[in-house]
């Protein structure tokens, strides 16, 4: 399934966030989003999802409007990951991951079965099957992490859209959920977009990266081309180098100091 | 897996089972035999009815603040402390006040309890904090119990009757005016069950909603309009009963149930509380006064529960 | 917001004057006064307007203690047990017919008021922050509620009648004997107030702040809120409970001062907890003359619009 936004402008009250956006994504990419905090990259996230709409410009799924498509509808193309789950007291992973198949049930579909083949699958998928019975409240963050993916695994869907899937995590977990966010998509042939923070991650595990600044793209690419001092200067405002990782063949990122406001707007005028 | 389906069954089972056991203390609670045309007769007219009138009302009040608690996502949103139950109680009293429909008018109190429900409800709807939400909750009943008085004002003898709908009582409610309740509260309760997903799929959030394909703004209107219904069901039954809609719900979650577990718990917790409160009433002051207001009961064991939640949150 | 400030001080004259003069007989100060146009004044309109703006005064100051010690602005005097411990005392003596001398119903409220506010006290000692005190304080108000509306469902037309000021608050028939029972209160309760402002000062930053500056929070909460408890219970005690004055006093107060701190703002709720009972009691008593309609009734509607606006804003 392919995603094409065109000029896409946003703004939260007389704020703009999004000044123009158009990109196109494939079916089967890994796209990851990255950007200054405030750049717009979350923003741009729910407004694929639908949760907001444009001020301007369009979005379309696989050639239709996403406008024109219902709740339902899109929630069966896309699903989607966002940074925090507001707490359910009493809420268990088998409860929480079953409400993926509401959009391809209906309000009484859903009536009938306690769980489902889709439910158990996914839990398999991500390896949370032994938590099932367990409420939410008291997994760990990454056990937690995983429970969600697991939800938009039985969603069933063609694309996952991943607002920030490793944060608030250690190193090992981070690791872990990128890791089984990958193997999803080989097992599904998933179309990602995920806003990533680390650009390391989006090296190693993006097969694209999309740099937003100022609510455009700045930059669109294969990350070996497109991570450059050059960038991590005018978009993430660090003066650093990069170098190759001998072992994944990826770029990584080694920022040395942070450039100061007056030398940002002159990179700004360049650009 | 399969286990966990016949635990449930097992604990439906028994919970089903107290029905009979609350039913047998509630129509012995007034202490009167049960033998003889004239005691029969008592029973069929009026202890029966009182009955499925404090289950009817409970089970409605369960179920609305059970849906309440999951749309709102707040553990204290009970239909006492958003409005809506106070709002369906002084929708009543004005109306009969007033003169607006007859005083025993079963369609009339129902409608109005609807209308007074919806305008309340409507104030409260934003609340999101849990402290917040409560105060203003005790602010309502406050407001409520004064413009009970300034409508008293116009006719001072009717203050013990209106007393009886500000306390919460499901005494000398008789069959007529189950008539009516009865169909309506089923049928909402009905249709709350069959939104059983709406309300799963809504209680993490609107964005969890929204992704998952239900549009949160209309999921929250059909349920809100089931509690606004419920509550005004057994408002126009039992006035302003508190507690069953704060209590119930939670009691629902830690069993894992849904609707019907709400439906069943409510019914069971209304009634026990009539049967206690006929119990203490017969047992404080003799037989000369018609026994303690159901109210009563529910209101005190609410506020035990509040300081209860309230000493358990973190410092 | 500075014309607003000027405003305050001229309508409190303008409604004490409104309050001495207005009614039957209509009293003007620009000609001499009948004899009975002096006692009306000095045995009637007096003590009535002084304890009006007196009381008004001291449920808008124990508002805003208990708004700022529990951080929330809809902390209120209805929801620390005091008043309607006061009630509950009131209308067990009036329905159980213990012998009581009806002139002594305000002690009786009094001490009920002071029992409410003890028992909040005592329980609100096991909450351990200001959101679960607030808790404690509505649930230990609704127990009292329900005790006394049980009580009530017990009683007759006759003491309903009797009953009922307890239940709305009202400053009819308040003489010289009621205003004397209420002053030395709150001659005790002025020093008090301002030994509250510096624990009001460090609460207002959170309790863990607090504490890191040296005070202990939950100490200094209870502290403070035996105060305002003190300062209703004194009202409520004689007039019944004055619904919302507490809540839209200090609220108006803030609007007022938005940058002030309770220092600022003690002053202000002081004076317009007065001018809204004022003009609520001028109203209750001239709206439907020569029937005294419910001084709690009127604050509760402006409490209501009040309420209505903030939602707005």
């Amino acid at each position: 399934m392919s995603i094409a936004i065109d000029s896409l402008h946003f703004s939260y009250g007389s704020q703009p966030v999004l000044n123009g956006v158009s990109l196109t994504v494939e079916q089967g990419e890994f796209v990851a989003l990255v950007g200054m905090n405030g750049c717009g990259k979350s923003t741009l996230l729910r407004l694929v999802a639908g949760l907001l709409t444009p001020s301007s410009g369009s979005i379309m799924l696989d050639g239709d409007p996403l406008r024109s498509l219902s709740r339902r509808q899109v929630a069966r193309r896309m699903a989607v990951l966002h940074q925090t789950l507001p707490p359910v007291p009493g809420l268990t992973v088998r409860q929480l991951v079953r409400q993926g198949g509401y959009a391809h049930r209906g309000p009484l579909g859903m009536l009938w079965e306690a769980s489902t083949s889709e439910t158990d699958e996914a839990l398999a998928l991500t390896g949370v099957a032994h938590l099932a019975d367990r409420v939410l409240d008291t997994l760990s963050g990454g056990e937690r992490q995983r429970v969600r993916l697991a939800l938009a695994v039985a969603q069933n869907t063609r694309v996952l859209l991943l607002d920030e899937p490793a944060a608030h995590l250690d190193v090992r977990h981070q690791l872990e959920v990128l890791t089984l966010v990958r193997e999803l998509r080989q097992a599904r042939d998933l179309t990602v977009v995920s806003v990533l923070h680390e650009l390391d991650h989006a090296a190693r595990f993006a097969e694209r990266v999309v740099a937003l600044r100022e609510g455009v793209v700045w930059a669109d690419g294969d990350p070996r081309e497109v991570m450059t001092p050059a960038l991590l200067a005018e978009v993430f405002g660090v003066a650093g180098r990069v170098v190759v990782d001998e072992l994944h063949g990826t770029p990584r990122c080694l920022p040395d100091h942070a450039l100061s406001d007056h030398s940002l707007s002159d990179l700004s005028m360049g650009g | 897996m399969k286990a966990t389906h016949r635990w449930g069954a097992v604990r439906g089972a028994a919970w089903i089972a107290l029905l009979p056991v609350v039913a047998a203390a509630h129509v012995l609670a007034p202490g009167r035999p049960l033998t003889g045309a004239l005691n029969q007769r008592i029973l069929w007219e009026l202890g029966v009815p009182r009955l499925l009138t404090a289950l009817l009302a409970g089970a409605a009040l369960g179920v609305a603040g059970y849906v309440l608690q999951a749309v709102l996502r707040n553990p204290m949103a009970a239909p006492e402390f958003t409005g809506v139950n106070p709002g369906a109680v002084l929708g009543v009293l004005a109306a009969l006040t007033l003169g607006v429909v007859p005083a025993d008018s079963a369609v009339g109190a129902l409608l109005a309890a609807v209308v007074g429900g919806a305008l309340g409800g409507a104030a409260f709807a934003s609340m999101r904090d849990t402290a917040n939400l409560v105060v203003y909750g005790l602010l309502g009943s406050a407001l409520l119990a004064g413009f009970t008085t300034m409508l008293l004002a116009y006719q001072p003898g009717r203050f013990g009757n209106a007393l009886r709908w500000l306390i919460g009582s499901v005494e000398g409610r008789v069959w007529e005016h189950l008539s009516v309740a009865w169909w309506w509260i089923a049928g909402w309760i009905a249709l709350a069950w069959l939104s059983s997903a709406v309300l799963a799929v809504l209680s993490p959030g609107d964005d969890h909603a929204a992704s998952l394909g239900l549009p949160p703004v209309a999921g929250r209107a059909v349920a809100l309009t089931v509690a606004i219904a419920l509550t005004a069901g057994a408002a126009s039954l039992a006035g302003a009963i508190a507690f069953v809609g704060l209590v119930v719900p939670h009691a629902v979650r830690r069993l894992r149930g849904g609707v019907l577990t709400a439906t069943l718990l409510g019914g069971l917790t209304l009634a026990g509380a009539d049967a206690l409160a006929q119990f203490a009433g017969r047992a404080l002051a003799g037989t000369q006064r018609l026994g303690l207001p159901t109210g009563v009961v529910t209101a005190l064991a609410g506020a035990a529960v509040l300081v209860y939640i309230a000493r358990k949150e973190p410092a | 917001m500075t014309h607003a400030r000027l405003a305050v001080p001229f309508a409190l004259v303008a409604l004490v004057a409104a309050g001495l003069c207005l009614g039957t007989p209509l009293v003007s100060p620009l000609r001499g006064l009948s004899e009975l146009e002096q006692v009306v004044l000095w045995e009637l309109r007096v003590p009535r307007t002084l304890v009006a703006l007196l009381g008004g005064a001291a449920i808008g100051v124990a508002g805003l203690l208990l708004q700022e010690s529990l951080r929330n602005p809809l902390a209120v005097p209805e929801m620390i047990g005091v008043s309607t411990g006061a009630s509950l005392a009131v209308g067990v003596c009036v329905v159980w017919a213990l012998p009581v001398p009806f002139t002594l119903y305000p002690v009786v409220g009094l001490a009920g008021a002071a029992l409410g506010g003890v028992v909040t006290l005592a329980v609100a000692r096991t909450g351990r922050s200001a959101g679960a005190v607030l808790l404690i304080g509505a649930a230990v108000s609704t127990a009292i509620q329900a005790l006394l509306l049980a009580v009530m469902s017990t009683a007759d037309r006759l003491q309903y009648d009797m009953l009922f000021r307890y239940l709305v608050g009202s400053l009819t028939g308040v003489m010289w004997e009621q205003a004397g029972r209420i002053l030395p209160w709150f001659a005790a309760a002025v020093p008090l107030v301002l030994l509250c402002l510096p624990a009001l000062g460090l609460l207002r930053l959170g309790d863990e702040a607090a504490a890191a500056l040296g005070a202990r929070a939950n100490l200094a909460r209870l502290g403070v809120l035996a105060v305002a408890a003190l300062l209703i219970g004194s009202v409520t005690g004689p007039c019944g409970p004055l619904a919302w004055v507490g809540f839209v006093a200090p609220l108006l107060a803030r609007r007022l001062r938005p940058r002030s701190d309770a220092r600022g703002w003690l002053l202000w709720a002081a004076a317009l907890g007065a001018v809204v009972t004022l003009a609520a009691d001028l109203a209750a008593r001239l709206a439907f003359a020569p029937v005294e309609t419910p001084l709690g009734a009127w604050t509760a509607v402006a409490g209501v619009l009040l309420v209505a606006w903030r939602w707005r804003a």
